[in-house]
């Protein structure tokens, strides 16, 4: 086990307990989806996603998805800090009381800031629809093309979404306080680009299904 | 010759200085230290600081940290050109978080004036702080108030309040005289065989004004530059010769270039790039080390990780026992047995109590108890507290490494920038000499070449005998400079020779004399030891070259403040070289000059020497303190394996310092 691991494991138990709050439990789907989306949240206030502790990738089985909070959600079920029935996770009182340490550190402490975004993002928007909107976070979207699994986030695969990050941040500024707002806004706007592909893709079919019929 | 009234100068006493986060005291960033009259020794183990505490001192009251290679040609030269050091000094002493907060203030007495100032160790000519009133009750109303003025005029009005104070004629005076005479570093520069040094400082000491070093240090440089400049011109003179004898000897070569114009344009390339290169190689050097340092701080953050992935784990797998098996968990919570499919209150309620009995809810073998949850958090959390810690190292380190690497990159240019103006000026040069070698075909030139050629001659030799005469009246001047001072000199030498051999024959233990020597234009004093003149460096001990100069030293300072002003001296660990012998004379050279009313402020390895003892023994503890710095900073390893060999050797000077003094 290394710092990926134990990062993974309080991202695990800091989603769980939030969403297990509000939502009634979190699937294993979704802690996969709000890890991703604290890390790009983290991205946003220019933390480097390799400081984040862990990576990401796209594979055909499903996206985001991370090797590191799968084995962090098995380490900490043997454990007894969290308990998985039929794939939703709910705390156990050692993982409330481990979650309570954790959250007073110094090594942990600065990504609640990014799991609270996400997971409220959550409650805002609900995970169908986060799942839709990331669809069109560039690097999923390129990682989408390929067959083979491709890393997202990784060195190079950035800039097209710092270029939205930009934009985004002359809209709502990177020191906000509450990162549900930037988070929101931003899959917002991921879900519009989403309604006008797909229309744009109706249109298209539209226009080659008129002569046929025509015919 | 009429007898001049020789000058009294008033020396700053220290009263206080405080630090503030200053990185290399790790225990104690912000200390502060008061100082009482007498001696005040801070003594403590191998790379505490000691040197770079009296070094921090100067810099507070001259904006300058002494040179360790310093060399001395005027006062005004040496404060120009040191000003790029203290930069250099405490860039590693001051970690890089702290560059913009850490700096020294410094409380003095001069006479009747307290004097606060604070100074950024940064910012070696300016000051963040300046305050003078008349006595240090703070109910009186300040006579100086800096707090308007922005940091240079603060340091301007500081130089010209203590230039004056002091009683001498300009600040670099001032800093000299701290540096060069008061102040007896590690870099063991020892005044008795420093010509230009000693001379200057005899004039201060000596001479009927100030203003007579200064004049001697002007003619001095002024004869130099003369003569520097009359015997170029004379090589120069002996190049156009040679250039006529050559044409002559040719039937005629004509150029229209100047060649000494050339080769001197040639010189300060080359001069340039060498520098420039030098320059590259150092920042690289730096850089290399800023390289190694970021990596050694990583690798040590990646361990610190791995010992906390370890303690993490460790709680984890812990928590792996028999209550938080899924299957005991599902038996507990849904009333479920995943092994018969028994259901109901009753299949929860057996497998808590095995559980509770430590027991296996299956098999009933005895299951061992877990550990409480707090010992592993301890031991996160004291990790946690070191990878922060670790972490800030790293962010200091990087920072720093950015900052060495711009000035790499600003060196890199520079070299490629002065590479590349040598190359051209050689090709240009190359095509010139082509130009020449086509106009010697024309005799009309060669008979206008050499008519040009003999003006310029004319010219450069008029021009060195001109520079020549410049050079003798400056050395006519300085000579009578040194004329007089031979003379105040001579007039003083009843008072002033008494105080130096009482004090230096403490120490050596047998008769010596010191008597002047002048060269054709240098003022000197030269030691006599047993009648034969030990002007030679290798003649003398090492221990005997370090303590005779600071016996001159504490008799200069000890002449020019009389017998009402204290005089401060500032001496860095000198036990070093001292063998078993001369450790107690030395204490006791020491003790003679605090018992006149004077200040020490020293250094000092704490170990057994004889020296402390000594020193303790003769001040008692109203006139001497002892500052224990072990505490101020982190030992090592090998130190603190040490510890109560150092509490021991305190012990032994404060027990004298106890019953000393009587």
């Amino acid at each position: 086990m290394g710092a990926e691991t134990y990062q993974a494991a309080f991202d695990v138990l800091s989603i769980t307990r939030r969403l297990e709050q509000a939502l009634d439990g979190v699937t294993r789907a979704e802690i996969h989806l709000l890890a991703y989306v604290a890390c790009l949240l983290a991205m946003f206030r220019r933390v480097p996603a390799a400081e984040w502790g862990y990576g990401f990738i796209r594979s055909q089985w499903g996206a985001p998805f991370s090797a590191e909070i799968e084995g962090a959600l098995v380490m900490l079920a043997e454990g007894g800090l969290v308990r998985i029935r039929r794939e939703t996770l709910a705390m156990t009182t050692a993982g409330e009381e481990m979650l309570g340490f954790l959250d007073g550190t110094v090594e942990h402490g600065w990504r609640i800031q990014y799991l609270e975004g996400a997971c409220d993002s959550a409650l805002a928007m609900s995970a169908g629809v986060i799942r839709d909107a990331l669809r069109q976070e560039p690097g999923l979207r390129r990682a989408s093309v390929h067959h083979e699994p491709r890393n997202l986030l990784g060195a190079g695969e950035d800039a097209a979404l710092y270029e939205q990050f930009g934009i985004l941040s002359s809209v709502v500024s990177v020191e906000v306080s509450d990162l549900m707002v930037p988070s929101v806004l931003w899959l917002s706007y991921l879900k519009e680009i989403q309604r006008l592909e797909i229309e744009r893709r109706s249109n298209e079919v539209g226009l080659n299904e008129a002569p046929n019929q025509s015919e | 010759m009429k007898k001049e009234p020789r000058p009294r100068l008033l020396f700053p006493r220290l009263r206080h200085v405080d630090f503030a986060s200053f990185s290399l005291f790790g225990q104690q960033p912000n200390v502060g230290l008061r100082f009482s009259p007498g001696v005040t020794c801070l003594a403590g183990a191998n790379g505490i600081g000691k040197s770079t505490f009296l070094a921090s001192v100067s810099f507070a009251l001259t904006g300058r940290v002494p040179m360790p290679t310093r060399s001395y040609s005027s006062a005004d030269e040496y404060y120009r050109e040191s000003s790029f050091f203290p930069a250099v000094y405490f860039e590693g002493r001051i970690n890089e978080e702290d560059r913009a907060t850490a700096s020294i203030s410094v409380e003095l007495e001069i006479g009747s004036h307290f004097l606060k100032l604070t100074r950024g160790f940064f910012d070696p000519d300016g000051l963040r702080a300046l305050s003078i009133r008349r006595s240090n009750d703070n109910d009186n109303p300040v006579e100086l108030d800096g707090s308007n003025l922005s940091d240079t005029e603060r340091q301007l009005r500081y130089a010209e309040w203590i230039t004056e104070a002091v009683g001498l004629r300009s600040f670099d005076q001032f800093v000299f005289l701290q540096h060069f005479v008061l102040t007896f570093d590690e870099s063991r520069n020892l005044l008795f065989w420093n010509g230009k040094a000693l001379e200057a400082a005899l004039f201060i000491a000596f001479g009927a004004k100030p203003e007579q070093q200064a004049s001697a240090d002007r003619s001095r440089r002024e004869m130099e530059r003369a003569d520097s400049l009359g015997r170029n011109f004379k090589w120069q003179s002996l190049q156009v010769r040679k250039r006529i004898e050559a044409i002559q000897e040719s039937l005629g070569a004509e150029t229209s270039d100047d060649f000494a114009q050339l080769e001197a344009t040639f010189r300060a390339l080359e001069v340039e790039r060498t520098s420039a290169i030098e320059a590259a190689e150092e920042a690289n050097s730096k850089a290399a080390d800023k390289d190694l340092a970021l990596a050694n701080a990583s690798a040590e953050l990646l361990a610190l990780r791995n010992e906390y992935a370890k303690a993490f784990a460790r709680h984890v797998g812990e928590r792996s026992v028999a209550a938080h098996h899924p299957l005991v968990l599902e038996a507990i919570t849904e009333k479920h047995c995943a092994v018969c499919g028994a259901t109901g209150t009753l299949v929860a309620e057996i497998v808590q109590r095995r559980i509770d009995s430590h027991g296996c809810p299956f098999c009933e073998s005895p299951l061992g108890k877990r550990r409480e949850p707090a010992a592993d958090f301890e031991a996160l959390r004291s990790l946690d507290t070191k990878i922060a810690a670790a972490r800030r190292r790293m962010e200091s380190v990087n920072a720093a490494r950015a900052r060495v690497s711009a000035s790499r990159d600003e060196a890199s240019r520079r070299a490629a920038l002065a590479t590349a103006a040598l190359r051209e000026f050689e090709e240009k040069n190359t095509s010139v000499a082509q130009r020449v070698k086509g106009a010697e075909a024309s005799a009309a030139g060669v008979q206008e070449e050499l008519a040009r050629l003999g003006v310029e001659l004319k010219t450069l030799l008029a021009a060195s005998k001109e520079n020549y005469q410049v050079r003798d009246r400056h050395k006519a001047s300085l000579q009578r400079l040194q004329r007089d001072l031979e003379q105040q000199y001579k007039a003083a030498e009843e008072e002033f020779v008494p105080l130096f051999r009482k004090l230096a024959e403490r120490f050596i233990g047998f008769d010596l004399d010191i008597a002047v020597e002048r060269g054709i234009t240098s003022f000197s004093l030269i030691l006599e030891l047993r009648s034969t003149r030990r002007r030679v460096f290798h003649q003398l001990s090492e221990s005997q070259r370090f303590f005779l100069d600071i016996a001159l030293r504490m008799a200069l300072a000890q002449f020019v403040s009389g017998q009402k002003s204290p005089a401060p001296i500032y001496i860095d660990t000198p036990e070093g070289a001292l063998d078993i012998a001369y450790e107690a004379r030395a204490g006791e050279m020491f003790g003679q000059f605090v018992a006149g009313g004077h200040d020490i402020v020293m250094t000092a390895n704490i170990n057994t020497s004889q020296l402390l003892k000594k020193l303790a023994a003769m001040c008692g503890a109203s006139r001497m303190t002892l500052v224990r710095m072990t505490e101020w900073t982190d030992l090592s390893e090998v130190q603190m394996q040490a510890e109560s060999l150092f509490r021991e050797a305190y012990g032994g000077i404060e027990k004298e310092l106890l019953k000393g003094g009587r």
